[in-house]
């Protein structure tokens, strides 16, 4: 297990949340979900290269049988986000299907490439086992299209990466040997319950409370999935909605370009705004001129909590498997952003006569990508002990 | 049946009174109330510290029971195979060796029943 790397990738549609391990160390990365043509007349080169994080700035070509623009220069990521062709997810998107999952995908593998061998400019990285997550309405269908393509060798061309002289390029040369997919929502489930390095439950009153039936409702950017787990296993039957806090967001930035002549370059320049403390819910349309944006966002955020709890209502009475629960669990990153509003919205449905009490676990924004971690290097373990009579598996 | 006595400790405003006899809850027998008791409980209301003696009792009370003289027994044992083997100077010797890694081997195994379980039901 210790001289094998694994990649966990959470796809969500307003961050892709990384999780590498290395030969036993582990690395963790997030960068927006956001793509943008690289237009070399348009570019404009930072004032103090220094002061710009790799990340902020990728500018990155992908040759990849993955993808159908393979002569194309994108703006991947942050850098992605201040230009003004940006291409944020769109409502009901087919994640196999677009070129951008697997732009950002192998942009962020590549960024993690280079931290492993600074100074060179032409890396390979061979990845044992990759972990993927799809929403549970693609998971079926869609999960051996993209097991096959990511499978295999891709090239990654890094045309800028900060601190390295111009015209120098790094050259990333990523090896895919496996691929396993996850479910959202239920990939949370496992990283709530088992632990990343030994893959032992760490939680076992959830496992019991299982027994009864645990509700998942995992709030992302575009859609929200409900898994039911019953007897530590997920129960098939629920499908997920498109719904998420992207739609919100894109209220927001209107209501606040249109009232506050402000213009957030993206949802996730929002995004990040609405996670700082209420004392930053501000925006600055000209110097010195503070205009306070919680009118705007607190309403959204309402909304979209009360919705949520319907959902969540509509789900448990929806299935007989899991009438019975005992336990439900808000996870996702949206649902930490409006953690209060929805638990505002829970009161009212307690007045209603039908409880919703949501537990928010610590961490609820990166149990997916710790569950893929999880799946991944359950799927060597496997793989390892069938071509081995005897498995050694040391911890 | 003699009258019962109250001992006070106005200090701290804590009253006890003594009967005859007392039932042991954990036992649920009936037992007559010792000389020993009853003379302690004096001191300690003479004291002003009858709190402490109650509190001190309860704790002895519902504290788990310390490791009993055949457990004792058995870390002795245990230690001195220790030092044999230390003496011997052949610590990793085939004998605790074996044994681990069977038990290594047997746990693996289970861990791969649970492994493929994991997988079956989250995985694809």
């Amino acid at each position: 297990m210790e001289n094998n790397n694994f990649l966990a990738v959470d796809l969500g549609n307003s961050w892709y949340k990384v999780l590498a391990a290395d030969n036993g160390s582990l690395a963790e990365y997030e960068l927006p979900n956001a793509i943008a043509l690289f237009d070399e007349e348009f570019y404009e080169k930072y004032y103090d290269e220094e002061d710009v994080k790799l990340e902020e700035n990728l500018i990155v070509e992908v040759k990849s049988e993955a993808i159908s623009a393979k002569r194309e220069i994108y703006y991947a990521g942050k850098s992605a986000t201040r230009q003004r062709n940006v291409s944020l997810t769109s409502f009901n998107n087919q994640k196999v299907e677009e070129d951008r999952t697997f732009i950002l995908l192998f942009s962020a593998t590549a960024f993690h490439a280079i931290q492993q061998s600074p100074n060179e400019t032409d890396i390979f990285y061979e990845i044992d086992q990759l972990a993927v997550s799809l929403p549970t309405t693609q998971y079926k269908e869609k999960k051996e299209l993209l097991k096959k393509k990511l499978k295999g060798t891709h090239t990654i061309i890094l045309h800028k990466v900060p601190m390295i002289q111009e015209p120098k390029e790094i050259v990333v040369k990523i090896q895919v040997n496996d691929v396993i997919v996850g479910a959202e929502g239920a990939c949370a489930y496992l990283g709530l319950t088992r632990d990343l390095n030994t893959l032992e439950i760490k939680d076992e009153d959830l496992v019991k409370d299982s027994k009864k039936g645990v509700i998942i409702g995992d709030l992302g950017g575009d859609s929200v999935d409900f898994v039911g787990i019953k007897n530590n296993r997920p129960v098939a039957s629920i499908e997920g909605e498109t719904f998420g806090i992207n739609l919100f967001l894109d209220h927001i930035i209107k209501k606040v370009s249109k009232n506050e002549l402000f213009k957030f370059d993206s949802r996730s320049e929002l995004e990040e705004k609405l996670c700082a403390d209420v004392s930053e819910w501000y925006v600055e349309p000209f110097a010195g001129v503070r205009k306070d944006i919680s009118k705007y966002v607190i309403p959204q955020l309402k909304t979209m909590a009360i919705k949520y709890l319907e959902l969540f209502d509509q789900i448990r009475s929806s299935s007989t498997e899991i009438k019975g629960s005992v336990k439900y669990i808000a996870v996702g990153g949206a649902a930490k952003l409006a953690k209060k509003q929805i638990q505002e919205a829970a009161l009212k449905w307690n007045q209603k006569g039908r409880p919703i009490e949501l537990m928010f676990p610590e961490n609820l924004e990166k149990l997916n990508v710790q569950g893929l971690l999880i799946l991944a290097k359950m799927n060597h373990l496997k793989k390892q002990s069938n071509s081995r009579q005897y498995v050694t598996y040391n911890r | 049946m003699t009258v019962s006595r109250t001992y006070t400790d106005y200090t701290n405003k804590i009253a006890i009174t003594i009967p005859d006899s007392f039932i042991d809850v954990k036992t649920g027998n009936n037992l007559k109330v010792s000389a020993k008791i009853q003379e302690q409980i004096e001191y300690h209301a003479k004291n002003n510290s009858l709190h402490h003696y109650v509190f001190s009792a309860l704790h002895d009370y519902m504290k788990p029971k310390v490791i009993n003289s055949s457990q004792n027994e058995l870390i002795l044992q245990e230690l001195s195979t220790i030092r044999k083997l230390v003496e011997k100077g052949d610590l990793g010797s085939s004998h605790p060796k074996t044994n681990q890694s069977k038990r290594i081997n047997k746990r693996s195994q289970l861990e791969m029943n649970e492994v493929e379980d994991v997988l079956d039901a989250f995985g694809g």
